[in-house]
């Protein structure tokens, strides 16, 4: 064959006989050929269209984020959020800094709120249940007009009409109230999670109704009975601030938590008092007892120290050490700090004590504050949350409605379908009523039962108002269009009213605001009153009386203090073993469980992911046969629960503790995937004139059918010697805090050092103000454009997460030490990562920053495999984000595709505004000026993020700290720029 | 053997003359400002053409809109010759965001009208055309422009930071005053981005364009 010939056929060749013929150089060629080929087949069409705006707003700049201050609506704790828009759809949600509530952070609950506003299962428009011939029903479209006239038809029914809400507050509380007495419908609130005891034992024992505010920065010893205040319980974003700056402080707040499960406010205690389930009253009894021995209770009245006396004459440490299981030595310390202390604080509440004796609990916590004189110092009446939440109305009203009586039942920001008992017999007594409406935004249980769905915008959608407590009136605006044929529920109201004063919810919401303006004695114009409070959030005075115990309701003498006791109804064995619901950060109160930024985190204590689990003590898991994520049953007469079995050390050997909030069967794709069992629903009978009580039954357990595979993420608890979460003592009577090693010391290098002419960006991590709440983790989320990779990528160890919360527990059970350490790309200085990329597509810039260029990289992982810290994640596939989920998508961010290594990049494109808008100015980045996602979010400021080049900068001289440490820089020379401060901890 | 050799040298000679002869060609058209002549740019921003870049001047595989040349028919025949040659309007009347934001936002339809809710075109071509205009606003649907410097989305590219730099439009986008439709007239490749940064001294860091 010719050359030409062979050319000629060089194309043909493939797959053809004549292959044995081909000269290498013309194999490469059809090889060129074909990658062009292919080339020219990627290359789809490109094109695009730009569409601009129809009408001019001067607010919105394309490209340009435009910021609404608001309030967050997730729980009732009321902190103030400022919304980020993009091209007008919210990207960001973050804390306010100038909201007196949260001063800056936000929970992980708040920032996934952005999700729950997308979730791809929200109800689109009106539905209306059809039930065809075969007796199935369906929910079909409707048009909100003939919603309405179905409404007014429901109204006009004989039978007795009901409204259940959640707890509200603000202009929309008054609209509903007017709305069910003109329409005389029964209205009952209720929150599964409410704190209804404390604010009854602070009215009983102080004489002011509601949850006081306490001040965590001002008391030296905390004595808590269970509070997860830096977690869940009531206003965790404001706690957290105020525990972290006396922790921060030159004396740091003691705090001894007794529960029988370690809570994430008792891994960040100094001291966790392992009482058996129930036994907290004995506890305290012994407490009081002690204190008034010990001459304390000179502020009270002779005749109330006498009946005090009276009171714990029976109580002994002896007794309350046998009944609790906690060491006579350790209630004795306790003892001896409350008393020596000039300012502490008692507290009860949370899950672990919400038994039906919660009451007494914590009327003997309000008066061991009292005899401690600490009302008016570390709690303030002045300022009290008033939970409006009523259990007994409720369960009256599903007892009336089994009977038959209600024939039109009305359900707004609650899921009683999913967060009653069983025992109560909801799910009958909706099945009696001839209509059941539903306000909800989601098809939740409830929903999916109801006849008519009117589904309500989300608060990123609606204009309201909430009042968590006198003093702070808070403004919800609207941050964007409603995405979907949605109403808000003051307008769906107002609508059905007929009001024609108000032509909708805003209107109202102005006029309840100017009562609002006279009450705080607001002098300015009405329009400029109201437009400074939509700019700021809300309303906030600063003024404040002053409110005093006043006497003793001496009613209190009659409660009966014993141990609690639990339902052992029909159990299939003898067992003590104690069921204990808790709420967790990653699903609250059941609310949170259709969202994938909170299943996929990883639970703080657990470091479990997308799923539900039962927590019990190795031993009790020995006795029952039941091995680390096993599938256990967990039953009693009222249910049961098939989980995978966590075993832990740090539970309570009477206690199977099970996170509240998954198990649902409606509500949404990521809800569902988790199942399991609804918790609630094996809580027995409950008392009416109580709260919610979850620590309430005994439990069988057994080994269940089946495997399954527990997701962990935290591949040992046991850091061993590798120092990456160091922790010191804090020695008492000493102003400096430990022993001084005298700071971190660059260690010599030999080579050649890089340079940052300009700025070298930095992180500083205070690990004594970590606490561990995985805000940042979310933040982080919700800024980078980070996919969720569900659980079985998540268990093959491909979780994407750039920011991640390490958990590791040191010491023994009894002298317990928990190290959260927040771990990101720690932008070494000499970092491992980048000299094996062959491409070029990680390296260091003359910031300081380890950047990573995406369309650069080519998917080797020789990067991911030598990173030491092990953040760099590697996109396996192209994640989806579902409809309407991507219009979260941060437009500043590339969304990563398949193949591409990422990881944290201190939010470049954060340094990136900041700087333009410095050199709009002509000057220098300011210090505190860049704030990544994670520094942002943080409740209690344990990250700092700042220039190291400037010596005066907050990140310069906390990396100085003597604290300052290097994650295992002094075993591999990295030099990363983030520094990590000892945790800081009193002996237990 | 000696032929052959004579053959290949004067085909060298030709080519390289032709390489020239274009050179100076664009050359003579010197209507654009100049840009890094120095550091072997063609003066209407094209690449030079002893670097590989000069494979970015000819669209020789890939999408036609990534690629200089890319002219697409747009909903309505806008003519950047009327605005800005005849009525001598800025460019920042309409793109006002330019030196705001990173987009150089195309101007709202409600700006469009400002003018034309007066002037309604003088031929029937300008009739026909602005009445369109007319018609999307009443409907109140934004007028759905083709992209004509489509870039890839892992790009970041800043408006604000390059006017205010004191680079004019014409240095990147070219004429457009002379354009009846406009016409992508650079390469917008990232070696001809990286010339002129080398240039002018600005950053060539990666994280500056990447993220």
């Amino acid at each position: 064959m010719t050359k030409k010939e062979k050319k000629k056929n060089s194309l043909a060749i493939i797959g053809q006989e004549k292959s044995d013929n081909i000269e290498r150089r013309d194999f490469l060629k059809i090889l060129g050929g074909a990658t062009a080929a292919t080339l020219a087949g990627c290359s789809d069409s490109n094109k695009q269209s730009v569409l601009p705006f129809v009408k001019g707003d001067k607010e919105q700049i394309p490209g340009v984020a435009v910021w609404y201050n608001s309030t967050c609506t997730q729980c009732d704790a009321g902190c103030g959020i400022m919304v980020r828009t993009r091209e007008g759809r919210a990207v960001k949600i973050e804390g306010n800094k100038n909201h007196p509530i949260n001063r800056g952070g936000l929970c992980a609950i708040g920032h996934s709120s952005l999700q729950d506003h997308y979730d791809p299962d929200r109800i689109r428009q009106p539905l209306v249940k059809e039930t065809n011939k075969n007796g199935e029903s369906t929910f079909k479209p409707i048009s909100w007009e003939k919603a309405f006239k179905k409404i007014e038809k429901g109204l006009k029914a004989k039978g007795k009409k009901a409204f259940i809400t959640g707890e509200i507050s603000g202009a929309k509380e008054t609209l509903i109230k007017q709305w069910t007495e003109s329409n005389s419908v029964d209205h009952s609130i209720y929150s599964p999670l409410s704190a209804i005891n404390l604010a009854k034992a602070s009215e009983l024992v102080y004489g002011t109704y509601g949850v006081p505010d306490y001040k965590f920065d001002q008391a030296e010893v905390v004595l808590n009975f269970g509070a997860d205040f830096l977690e869940t319980w009531i206003s965790p974003c404001g706690y957290a601030k105020d525990w972290a700056k006396s922790r921060k402080g030159h004396k740091p707040v003691r705090v001894i938590q007794v529960e029988p499960r370690l809570s994430l406010t008792g891994a960040n205690a100094d001291t966790w008092l392992n009482c058996n389930p129930g036994s907290e009253s004995e506890v305290a009894i012994a407490i009081l007892k002690e204190l008034l021995a010990k001459g304390h209770g000179k502020n009270v009245s002779t005749e109330l120290a006498a009946q005090l006396r009276d009171l714990t004459s029976n109580a002994s440490i002896e007794k309350a050490s046998k009944i609790s299981g906690i060491k006579k030595e350790k209630i004795a310390s306790t003892v001896k700090y409350l008393s020596k202390a000039k300012k502490s604080l008692v507290l009860a509440g949370g899950t672990s004590v919400s038994s039906e004796k919660e009451l007494s609990l914590q009327v003997l916590s309000a008066l061991i504050n009292l005899v401690l004189g600490n009302v008016g110092k570390t709690i303030d009446l002045s300022k009290v949350r008033t939970p409006k939440s009523s259990l007994k109305n409720t369960l009256s009203l599903v007892s009336e409605m089994n009977k038959g009586d209600y024939e039109v039942l009305f359900v707004d920001n609650s899921n009683p379908l999913f967060s009653l008992p069983s025992s109560s017999k909801f799910s009958f007594a909706i099945k009696k009523l001839s209509l059941l409406v539903s306000f909800s935004s989601h098809l939740d249980e409830t929903s999916k039962e109801a006849d008519l769905i009117l589904p309500s915008s989300t608060s990123l959608e609606s204009w309201s108002d909430t009042i968590p407590f006198e003093g702070v009136h808070n403004l919800v605006q609207p941050t964007m269009t409603p995405i979907f044929d949605t109403k808000n529920i003051g307008d769906i109201l107002l609508a059905l009213t007929k009001d024609s004063k108000h032509e909708d919810f805003l209107s109202y919401l102005k006029e309840s605001w100017k009562a609002i303006q006279t009450k705080v004695g607001n002098h300015d114009s009405f329009e400029k009153f109201w437009e400074e409070s939509v700019e700021r959030g809300g309303y906030f005075s600063e003024k404040t009386k002053t409110v005093s115990a006043k006497n003793i309701d001496s009613n209190i003498f009659s409660l009966d203090f014993a141990k609690t006791s639990f339902n052992k109804k029909k159990l299939e064995k003898k067992s003590d073993l104690v069921l204990m619901p808790y709420s967790s950060v990653k699903t609250f109160d059941g609310r949170a469980a259709n969202r994938p930024w909170l299943q996929e985190m990883p639970d703080p204590m657990t470091q479990a992911s997308w799923d539900t689990w039962a927590e019990i003590h190795p031993e009790t898991a020995e006795k029952n046969g039941i091995k680390q994520g096993d599938i256990v049953q967990v039953r009693n007469y009222y249910g049961e629960l098939n989980i995978p079995a966590y075993v832990t050390e740090y539970v309570n050997r009477d206690v199977v503790a099970v996170p509240i909030g998954n198990g649902h069967t409606e509500f949404g794709r990521y809800a569902k995937s988790v199942a399991g069992g609804n918790v609630y629903d094996l809580l027995p009978e409950q008392d009416a004139n109580s709260s919610l009580s979850l620590l309430a039954s005994n439990v069988t357990i057994s080994k269940g059918l089946g495997a399954t595979q527990l997701v962990n993420v935290q591949g040992s608890d046991d850091q061993g010697k590798r120092e990456i979460g160091k922790t010191r003592e804090i020695k008492e009577h000493d102003d400096s805090h430990g022993d001084h090693h005298g700071g971190h010391h660059e260690p010599k290098q030999m080579y050649k050092q890089r340079e940052h002419p300009l700025y070298r960006w930095g992180m500083a991590v205070d690990l004594a103000a970590c606490t561990g709440c995985s805000a940042c983790v979310t933040a982080c989320y919700s800024e980078n454009n980070i996919p969720t990779v569900g659980k079985e990528v998540m268990n093959q160890g491909r979780e994407m997460s750039w920011l991640r919360i390490e958990r590791y527990h040191d010491g023994s059970s009894e002298d317990l030490q928990v190290s959260f350490v927040p771990m990101m790309c720690q932008h070494c200085n000499s970092a491992p990562c980048e000299p094996v990329c062959p491409v070029y597509a990680t390296y260091h810039n003359e910031e300081g920053l380890n950047v990573m260029v995406y369309n650069r990289c080519v998917g080797t992982r020789y990067c991911g495999n030598n990173c030491v810290y092990k953040v760099r994640r590697f996109n396996w596939f192209e994640f989806e984000f579902p409809e309407p989920l991507d219009m979260q998508l941060n437009p500043d961010v590339m969304k990563r595709t398949a193949g591409v290594m990422e990881k944290c990049s201190f939010c470049v494109q954060r340094i990136a505004e900041a700087k333009d808008k410095a050199k709009d100015d002509g000057r220098l980045v300011a210090d505190g000026e860049v704030q990544p996602a994670c520094v942002q979010s943080c409740p209690t400021e344990a990250l700092v993020f700042g220039d190291l080049n400037d010596p005066n900068s907050a990140v310069s001289k906390m990396s100085k700290d003597d604290r300052g440490y290097k994650i295992l820089d002094h075993h591999l020379n990295t030099q990363p720029a983030v520094t990590y401060l000892d945790n800081l901890k009193y002996k237990a | 053997m000696a032929l052959v050799k004579f053959i290949k040298v004067v085909l060298l000679i030709l080519i390289f003359s032709l390489f020239v002869s274009l050179n100076s060609f664009a050359q003579e058209k010197k209507e654009y400002p100049t840009v890094g002549k120095s550091a072997g740019v063609w003066s209407d921003g094209q690449a030079a053409l002893w670097d590989l870049n000069i494979l970015d001047h000819y669209r020789l595989s890939g999408a036609e809109e990534r690629a200089r040349g890319y002219k697409p028919k747009q909903p309505i025949k806008f003519s950047h010759v009327t605005h800005v040659q005849k009525n001598e309007m800025d460019c920042q009347f309409c793109h006002w965001t330019v030196n705001k934001a990173a987009f150089a936002a195309i101007p709202e339809v409600e700006t469009c009208m400002g003018c034309h809710k007066m002037i309604k075109g003088k031929t029937e071509e300008q009739k026909t055309e602005i009445a369109k205009i007319d018609e999307y606003y009443s409907k109140g649907e934004p007028i759905p422009w083709e992209k004509v410097h489509v870039m890839p989305d892992y790009l970041r590219f800043n408006h604000k930071r390059h006017v205010k730099g004191g680079i004019s439009c014409q240095e990147c986008h070219g004429q457009i005053p002379e354009m009846e439709e406009v016409e992508r007239v650079s390469s917008m490749k990232m070696g001809w981005c990286v010339d002129c940064h080398r240039e002018k001294g600005s950053s060539i860091d990666c994280a500056v364009c990447h993220r």
